[in-house]
């Protein structure tokens, strides 16, 4: 079950909102359930610290006046025990850190108060459509995921949008490149190696996500993406790499 | 003729200007370098065409100089100068290089700007001083070198070598004025460089004919008196030179001190600004809650009436509300203060330009471990290149987020695209320059900056907004 909370100081808000939430589980007949409706940030993180093993939808505001925590204190302490938690913020725009959540959070939606009750009516229903999609799904496609550490933080992101490694133009610098996103931060390839074994080092400089390349040429000893983007691969390499291929039956096309 | 040439040379042996006879017109019929170089008139006519000539010289290097003065009106005053001129040099030689100078300076009628003006009549006139010693020694080396006496023709030979020499040394200076003045454009038009230029060539023109006077009435030779005029000029220089260095010094020390106290009112002013927008928004927040629930309500008191009226207020608040007050957000949490300077300037930019600014920052951020100037140089580029991107973007809008964490700060500069850029990865290469996004050069050198840097990384990315996020770890 798919249990969900709401957080939000301001008591005749709190009560929109639990209406509009009861209902639409009620329509749609979601295995779900309004879990904590409260105004203390605290009281949930208590409720969280109670039950562990929650799987839940949160709606929090971004300020509680009066309180200890705010709402990015609150979404990154709930992320802490539970991972896969679906967080959305409700607040108004002037209040919207938008880049700040985003990167610190990866909430599933902001849904901004001011744009008129009707409008967050549909978003709140809307977000628990897709939450509970997810949900539903989560356990049918285990995500392979895979992270990098920065500055003492761990980044997730799933293992399907890694193309390849590449090390960088400075030293101890690796550049990872995602299908939509490039990151460079602080590591070696060979310890990367290590500790990806679902990586495969193709060349002294990188080592590539096989499931991403779309086309191998032997030839000219590269490897390709879907974006256009492309690597070197060692001869001593492309032999392995092409078993590779074959064993996983991965669809790449060799030429 | 050569022999009586020869008598009139050996009577003549007598100094240019010590000892001149008092008929003037019989020396300057005889023109001839005597002992230690000085010279001496063969016929009047020669000295009439020599006159003439410097004084045509010194009038042309002003015309070429000076492009203002090349008008018909000034090519006839200076025709009619250099004969004036040289008539009454004929009746009377002295102190001809002071005539010439001040009848130079008639042109000054011609010229708008005066200052630039005097400066290169005075090169002019002191060029040719210069340059016309210099001939008459060149010359002499030359003749002493082809073994070429001193006749009636070869006396035309030597006034036409001679002055070849002194024109070819002019030219150099007019072409070399030209130069600088096209080169270094800002400084011949800055008032402090003109004032002190003209004045050491001022100083130096004065001391000149100060002591060509004096040798003349004292008769001094003119050997003795370019070592004078050296010391002279050495004295006035170096005292002026002082002078300048002292003025502007203290000029300079007045001005920083100005600045300081600007630079801290200014401060001031910020810090108050910043506080009446904290507690601006935080009524913003308080009013926009209270509107809220009241709409509760009314929605609840199913009166038709109130529901139109209050639906009209929402609307106008909204209105208000929304407007965007956003460039003074948050900054008061960066402490920073170069960084807090260049997101202010670049924001306040961005606002003029029409483009929707938002900064945020979660916690107070105090200088992140990474040279300020590195710093502010991305942050300039980024900045430039997001507001370069979404001018004229409908609903275009720049953000910038100040995200801290336990062990590291996260900058992020983003802004809105109006198509996905798929290969973030060529944007950083240098020359290559995205199809219209802005993004290109820029962030090749941000890339430079950043790279050898061994506590900061980035990441970028360009699918719904453009994004470029620096992490600066503490060390």
């Amino acid at each position: 079950m798919l249990k969900t909370f709401v957080v939000e100081d301001d008591p005749e808000q709190l009560a929109t909102l639990k209406q509009i939430i009861t209902n639409h589980i009620m329509i749609n007949d979601f295995d779900m359930q309004l879990t904590l409706a409260t105004g203390q940030a605290q009281a949930l993180l208590d409720y969280l610290t109670a039950e562990p093993a929650v799987e839940g939808l949160y709606f929090l505001d971004i300020e509680y006046p009066g309180q200890t925590l705010n709402g990015l204190e609150l979404a990154s302490q709930i992320r802490e025990r539970d991972v896969n938690a679906k967080i959305v913020f409700v607040s108004t725009h002037s209040e919207m850190a938008f880049l700040t959540f985003e990167r610190r959070i990866e909430p599933l939606d902001f849904v901004v108060k001011d744009l008129g009750a009707a409008t967050v009516k549909s978003k709140v229903e809307k977000d628990i459509r897709v939450a509970y999609d997810r949900y539903t799904k989560q356990g049918l496609t285990s995500k392979a995921m895979f992270s990098y550490s920065k500055g003492g933080e761990l980044f997730n992101l799933p293992l399907s949008q890694v193309l390849f490694i590449e090390t960088g133009t400075a030293r101890n610098k690796l550049v990872l490149h995602l299908a939509d996103r490039m990151i460079q931060y602080n590591g070696k390839i060979s310890d990367e190696t290590v500790a990806h074994p679902e990586l495969f080092r193709v060349h002294k400089s990188f080592l590539v996500n096989p499931q991403a390349l779309v086309r191998v040429n032997k030839q000219s000893q590269l490897g390709y993406f879907e974006n256009g983007e492309s690597v070197d691969i060692a001869v001593r390499k492309m032999h392995d790499l092409i078993t590779l291929i074959k064993q996983s039956a991965l669809t790449v096309k060799v030429d | 003729m050569a022999l009586t040439l020869l008598e009139i040379v050996k009577f003549l042996n007598i100094k240019y200007t010590n000892g001149r006879p008092s008929d003037t017109i019989g020396l300057m019929n005889f023109r001839y370098l005597g002992e230690g170089g000085i010279i001496v008139y063969v016929n009047w006519y020669i000295a009439a065409f020599d006159h003439w000539y410097s004084v045509m010289l010194v009038f042309v290097l002003q015309i070429l100089i000076n492009r203002e003065l090349q008008h018909r009106r000034v090519y006839l005053t200076v025709v009619m100068m250099a004969v004036l001129l040289t008539g009454s040099y004929l009746l009377y030689d002295d102190y001809s290089d002071i005539a010439t100078f001040i009848v130079n300076l008639g042109l000054l009628v011609f010229v708008k700007d005066k200052k630039y003006f005097i400066v290169t009549s005075l090169t002019a006139t002191l060029a040719y001083i210069l340059f016309s010693f210099f001939g008459n020694y060149a010359t002499e080396t030359i003749f002493d070198l082809f073994h070429l006496g001193i006749g009636l023709w070869s006396g035309w030979a030597f006034e036409i070598v001679g002055e070849i020499v002194v024109t070819a040394c002019m030219l150099v200076v007019a072409i070399s004025f030209r130069l600088l003045h096209k080169r270094h454009a800002k400084q011949f038009s800055d008032d402090v460089t003109l004032n002190v230029i003209a004045s050491a060539l001022i100083v130096a023109a004065i001391a000149y004919f100060a002591i060509a006077s004096a040798a003349d009435n004292y008769n001094i030779g003119h050997g003795f008196l370019g070592i004078l005029m050296i010391i002279l000029v050495a004295i006035l220089l170096i005292n002026g030179g002082t002078f300048i260095y002292l003025f502007y010094s203290y000029t300079m020390r007045v001005q920083a001190h100005r600045q300081a106290l600007e630079r801290q009112q200014y401060d001031i002013y910020v810090k108050n600004l910043e506080s009446s927008y904290q507690n601006l928004r935080k009524f913003r927040h308080d009013y926009q809650n209270i509107l809220l629930s009241l709409s509760e309500y009314v929605q609840d008191a199913h009166n038709a009436e109130l529901q139109t009226y209050f639906d009209d207020v929402i609307k106008r608040s909204q209105k208000s509300l929304s407007r965007d007050f956003g460039h003074f957000d948050n900054l008061e949490r960066i402490k920073d203060k170069s960084l807090k300077a260049i997101i202010q300037d670049k924001f306040s930019a961005a606002r003029q330009a029409g483009v929707q600014v938002r900064l945020e920052a979660n916690d107070d951020i105090s200088t992140p471990p990474v040279d300020p100037v590195t710093l502010a140089r991305v942050s300039g580029i980024l900045l430039d290149n997001a507001i370069e991107a979404v001018n004229g973007q409908p609903g275009g809008e720049i953000a910038v987020a100040v995200v801290k964490y336990a062990k590291m700060v996260e900058l992020i500069f983003a802004n809105s695209l109006q198509a996905p850029i798929d290969r973030v990865d060529e944007l950083l290469t240098p020359g290559h320059t995205s199809k219209g996004a802005g993004h290109g050069q820029g962030l090749a050198t941000v890339r430079e900056l950043l790279d050898p840097l061994p506590n900061v990384t980035y990441e970028i990315s360009a699918q719904q907004q453009f994004e470029f996020i620096i992490s600066i770890e503490s060390e």
